[in-house]
């Protein structure tokens, strides 16, 4: 039975100033926690990462928390630059967009594998619709330095539609409703 | 055709036949086998899809239960807070009574104090922010100042107060750092 037992694939929203994922749990998707706590309105975590002056490595909360203090080694909405050739220099070390998304991806990854309490390999993210190719391969390389496997994009408003259609009909309509708007 | 050939003929036929006749009977004794085999594994088949379905149904049940004792939990969890707080409130009540506006200071004063209780026994405590090191465990900086007073990192003011319950952070307390 065990080498039919589905392997989780995990949906990932990447975004500007918030992230978050879910995975589906019994039928239904559920948003996955943030280990250092969510943002104040909801269940997504912001999309901060920072370096501190012990060299420790701070993602989410954590990271808005103390960026005031610390502007010069915290990064912010690093989504806005995917796709480019702009770096990051934290502490003399240069980084890429897509290394800061990684470390975001990273965070979402471990806790995905806490809150289901087996290995995740595989995901699903989000990306604007306006996103070009270049964008779209930065996300796809983001994903493969976190450690997953980037099974597929979704476009932003895709993922919203499917995500209206999940509790309202069969799958195949949901897919055939997809397709309609891809047309 | 003679006689002798033709009852040779009719030797080997009748040997054809015998052959032919063994040759259906054990195919068909084969067929027989395969369709009790079919049948087994249709009945197979069909108690797993009935037993998956029984377990999903159980499972179902067992979500409904758990999430209704849960919910059940939830509700009355805060029951002996809220007798705690019942008193708090009664007390204002009574506070709210006294026109001597020195009276009313002290009694709400009293309160204050039995409140603080209330929330130090449930676990409730307040996070010390001004004069400590920034720490984003516990605080989140609003703002940074230069101070001549205070040492680089450290808090110089607390806006809003910062609560733990207990080993986890309730309330980041909002402070401004000093920034050299």
């Amino acid at each position: 039975m065990s080498d039919t037992k589905k392997e989780k694939i995990i949906g990932i929203d990447l975004g500007t100033s918030n992230s978050a994922a879910s995975v589906l749990v019994g039928g239904k998707p559920t948003t996955i926690p943030s280990a250092e706590g969510a943002s104040q309105y909801g269940k997504s975590f912001p999309s901060y990462v920072a370096f501190t002056e012990d060299g420790q490595m701070l993602v989410g909360e954590p990271a808005r928390r103390q960026a005031v203090t610390n502007p010069e080694n915290t990064i912010s909405a690093i989504k806005r630059s995917m796709g480019t050739d702009h770096k990051v220099t934290v502490n003399g070390k240069q980084y890429s967009p897509q290394e800061i998304s990684a470390f975001i991806l990273q965070k979402i990854k471990k806790d995905a594998e806490t809150f289901l309490g087996e290995p995740i390999q595989k995901a699903v993210i989000t990306v604007p619709a306006y996103f070009d190719d270049n964008q779209r391969t930065a996300t796809k390389d983001a994903g493969t330095i976190a450690g997953l496997d980037v099974v597929r994009l979704v476009n932003e408003p895709t993922a919203a539609s499917l995500a209206y259609g999940l509790d309202k009909a069969e799958e195949d309509d949901i897919w055939n409703s997809v397709e309609e708007y891809l047309k | 055709m003679t006689d002798e050939n033709k009852s040779e003929t009719e030797v080997e036929t009748q040997d054809l036949e015998e052959k032919y006749e063994a040759l259906l009977e054990e195919k068909n004794q084969e067929i027989e086998k395969l369709q009790k085999d079919l049948e087994k594994s249709e009945s197979e088949t069909q108690e797993y899809i009935s037993l998956s379905q029984r377990l999903q149904a159980d499972f179902e049940n067992f979500k409904k239960i758990t999430d209704k004792r849960n919910q059940e939990l939830v509700k009355f969890a805060n029951e002996n807070v809220i007798k705690d707080f019942l008193d708090c409130y009664e007390d204002f009540g009574r506070a709210l009574e006294t026109e001597n506006d020195e009276d009313l200071r002290k009694g709400i004063e009293l309160i204050y104090n039995k409140f603080s209780d209330v929330l130090a026994k449930e676990g409730v405590s307040e996070i010390p922010a001004k004069g400590e090191k920034f720490d984003l465990n516990k605080h989140e900086a609003l703002m940074v100042q230069d101070s001549p007073d205070v040492e680089n990192g450290y808090i110089i003011e607390e806006l809003m107060k910062g609560y733990m319950y207990k080993d986890k952070v309730l309330k980041y307390s909002k402070v401004i750092v000093c920034k050299k």
